[in-house]
């Protein structure tokens, strides 16, 4: 009976696992939650619950011994969402380093940190150049905070994007959707950071340009700021997000409270301009932090690529120099949960052989085909460099935002062969028209010879005779 | 559960509470009296000395060059009490004008409200040193007590320094980058074209003397009239098949290769040698019979 039931379970299991719906982030929905206490997750319920929709969540303690992140050396998690920035100590399983080794196998994670955050959290953050400010400091801003606010002035309003010079959200599509650019203004309250200058790091949500990031000091806040501020105004980083070289993703919040309900659901009220908003962007902000961290959005690939002689549809290994060549790249966007043809209009092309000979300006062509077309062509006409060797043509595609193309083709160019130099060059001319002179000399010559009758020899003859 | 929510609606609402009655409090402000701005410079003395009061501010640039040496005093009262306040937030900031950057500087504010900023050019801050040029001046003062915070657009300050660029950064943010087109080498030069021709005329000289003395030497083709018509079909056919192995070897010059050329050459030299032989047989008969 206890076989039977075993059995049945397995094939129960089989049957369920057929069934499994294909997860729709590209790379996968294990989802590990780290929590510095099991009660806290009913602080951030409308969160997790928008994101089981769509992953398999896994909640742990920092501190929990059984805990690891790789299984006979494969990732068991695809991205970790790490809510637990005051636990002081982690296990060795998830401890900084491992965190690393867990991104450079291609993990994403999502960090939130708070005022409290441990060392163990900073030391991480400092491997992407990114430093947190002192403990106990919050971002303060004395001219933008909710009404909800308890006095000290801590639960800052970053307003949307209004294409002003001082907006305080990036406009990176690729990151945040119109809805979230143009949305509700954020709740935040927590910590800033002090953003390093790698290309590789990206800045979300930085502060407004009176917000300075300082201790708030006791009930009665009788101190002031004796010393400049680590980071203020639009040095500070409140939501920075880094893409490592293997596509590999991090961001880092600065606020816990950010993604929890009581930040979801409340009302917006600035006491300073009186404006008022009847729900906070918190909630389509996070989604769209998420879907990005999580690569379901602004993943790009490179589908196919394509280079020939201008005229010509052969694909060649060797070009000759100065031919004049075509060459197209497909490049294909994975957006609402489906690949969709990539609308960049700033992808170059270079030839280099050590260094870029030419680099040009991909035109993107418009999708005909059909409609639902799963990539987009970029084309462009060159003439190849006169000069020969092994050449690369490549398309090294960065942009802040977008997962990294970096496509190399391996050509080679030969010079002229000895019959492909022109054959009439005007100093030449003399030497043309001599040897030309020459045939039309001798072929006439050669009619004059066997025609000719000559009358002093027949005269001559006669007088012989 | 219930429990928890209950007690967050307790802090929420005390929160709540709180904050309004503090608002209710605090319908109050603070005032920025007696502004006053001096410049100074160790080699010309006093630059400048302007009084101004909020929300005006200086129109012209203050111009800072090296060993100049700002200084502003103001006093902050509340408007009510007219006793003076220590805000937690009383700082100058600075915005590059050219890239956007902010230096926080902070500003001295005793307890009675007495403040007092310097920006010394001896030891200017190294964010201004490393980009000079303007930047706007403003005056950022925020308590937690006064809900009218104050962000105060005094002027602009054209630092004047030579600029002492950082370390050439060579981390440059991800982004499209110059295009490089190939420069070709130029072609070789050649000599003008009117010589070329000059030349070319030389060269057919020649013809002029062969013309002349072939006259002379009254040269002529009468024996094509008397060729029987067999013969002359020969003979033409040799002529024609030189020509013939002329034009492969101008069609070798411009694109044939060897091996095509050598293809059409056999044929036409068994063609020529053929025809030829009969040629020559020919002008020995002519020989021989006595017409030339």
């Amino acid at each position: 009976m206890r076989n039977l039931n075993i059995l049945l379970l397995f094939f129960l299991v089989i049957l369920l696992s057929g069934f499994h719906i294909e997860s729709k982030s590209t790379t996968g929905d294990r989802v590990l939650v780290l929590l510095d206490k099991e009660a806290d997750k009913i602080l951030y319920k409308k969160f997790f619950a928008t994101l089981e929709k769509e992953n398999k969540l896994s909640y742990k303690l920092p501190t929990d011994s059984s805990l690891d992140l790789f299984e006979f050396g494969e990732r068991k998690y695809d991205h970790v969402i790490n809510f637990a920035p005051k636990t002081k100590k982690y296990v060795d399983k998830v401890n900084p380093l491992s965190l690393i080794k867990f991104m450079n196998s291609g993990g994403n994670i999502i960090l939130a940190t708070t005022s409290k955050t441990s060392e163990n959290i900073r030391d991480f953050v400092r491997e992407f150049d990114i430093e947190i400010d002192d403990k106990d400091t919050f971002v303060i801003d004395h001219f933008n905070y909710d009404i909800s606010d308890e006095g000290k002035h801590t639960l800052v309003i970053i307003d949307n994007n209004k294409g002003n010079s001082d907006d305080s959200i990036t406009n990176n599509p690729a990151i945040l959707s119109k809805k979230v650019i143009e949305g509700s203004p954020i709740l935040f309250r927590g910590i800033g950071h002090k953003v390093g200058s790698s290309p590789l790091l990206a800045k979300i949500l930085w502060g407004r340009n009176t917000s300075y990031s300082y201790e708030v000091r006791g009930e009665d806040q009788k101190s002031i700021v004796d010393q400049e501020p680590f980071i203020s105004g639009n040095n500070i980083g409140l939501v920075t997000a880094l893409q490592a070289r293997n596509n590999a993703r991090i961001t880092l919040v600065g606020s816990l409270d950010f993604f929890s309900d009581r930040f979801f659901d409340s009302p917006v009220h600035n006491v300073i301009t009186s404006e008022k908003f009847p729900k906070s962007g918190n909630e389509d902000f996070a989604i769209d932090l998420v879907k990005w961290t999580f690569q379901k959005k602004g993943v790009i690939k490179v589908t196919s690529r394509q280079h020939h002689k201008e005229g010509e549809t052969e694909q060649l290994e060797t070009y000759r120099i100065k031919d004049n060549i075509t060459y197209t790249i497909e490049i294909s966007e994975y957006a609402n949960d489906q690949w969709q043809a990539f609308n960049g209009t700033d992808v170059q092309f270079e030839a280099i052989m050590l260094d870029p000979y030419i680099r040009k300006t991909l035109t993107p062509l418009p999708v005909t085909s059909s409609p639902d077309s799963e990539s987009r062509k970029f084309i462009t006409n060159i003439q190849l460099p006169d000069v020969y060797g092994v050449f690369t043509f490549r398309v090294n595609y960065k942009r802040p935002g977008y997962t990294y193309i970096d496509d190399k083709s391996v050509v080679a160019i030969r010079p002229f062969r000895h019959n492909e130099y022109p054959r009439f060059i005007s100093a030449a001319y003399p030497y043309y028209t001599v040897t030309a002179s020459m045939i039309v000399a001798f072929l006439t010559f050669s009619t004059v010879w066997i025609f000719n009758e000559d009358s002093s020899i027949k005269n001559k003859m006669k007088k012989t005779n | 559960m219930i429990k928890f929510f209950i007690l967050l609606s307790c802090t929420l609402s005390l929160a709540f509470l709180t904050t309004l009655t503090v608002a209710l409090e605090n319908e109050k402000g603070f005032a920025v009296n007696d502004l006053k701005i001096a410049v100074t410079s160790d080699v010309s003395g006093r630059k400048l000395y302007e009084s101004i009061s909020y929300p005006s501010s200086i129109e012209e640039p203050i111009h800072l060059a090296q060993g100049d040496d700002l200084k502003m005093i103001f006093v902050l009262q509340d408007k009510q009490t007219n006793k003076g306040i220590q805000p937690h937030q009383a700082l100058v900031i600075l915005t590059s004008e050219k890239t956007g950057n902010q230096v926080p500087l902070i500003v001295r504010v005793r307890i009675n409200g007495k403040s007092k900023f310097e920006l010394d050019m001896k030891s200017p801050p190294k964010e201004i040193l490393s980009s000079p040029g303007n930047y706007s001046f403003n005056l950022v003062i925020g308590t937690f007590s006064h809900n009218h915070p104050l962000n105060y657009h005094i002027g602009t300050v054209e630092i004047d320094l030579p600029s002492t660029p950082e370390k050439t950064n060579s981390q440059v943010g991800y982004g499209p980058k110059p295009e490089i087109s190939h420069i070709f080498r130029s072609s070789e030069k050649l000599p003008p074209l009117f010589l070329s021709y000059t030349f070319v005329l030389f060269t057919l000289i020649p013809w002029i003397f062969l013309i002349i003395s072939w006259a002379n030497l009254e040269v002529n083709i009468s024996l094509f009239k008397k060729a029987t018509v067999p013969s002359l079909i020969i003979i033409l056919l040799f002529l024609s098949s030189i020509v013939a192995i002329e034009i492969l070897l101008y069609n070798y010059w411009t694109h044939l290769n060897i091996f095509e050329t050598l293809l059409w050459l056999t044929g036409l030299s068994v063609m020529s040698f053929i025809t030829g032989q009969k040629t020559l047989s020919n002008v020995q008969e002519w020989r021989l019979s006595g017409v030339r």
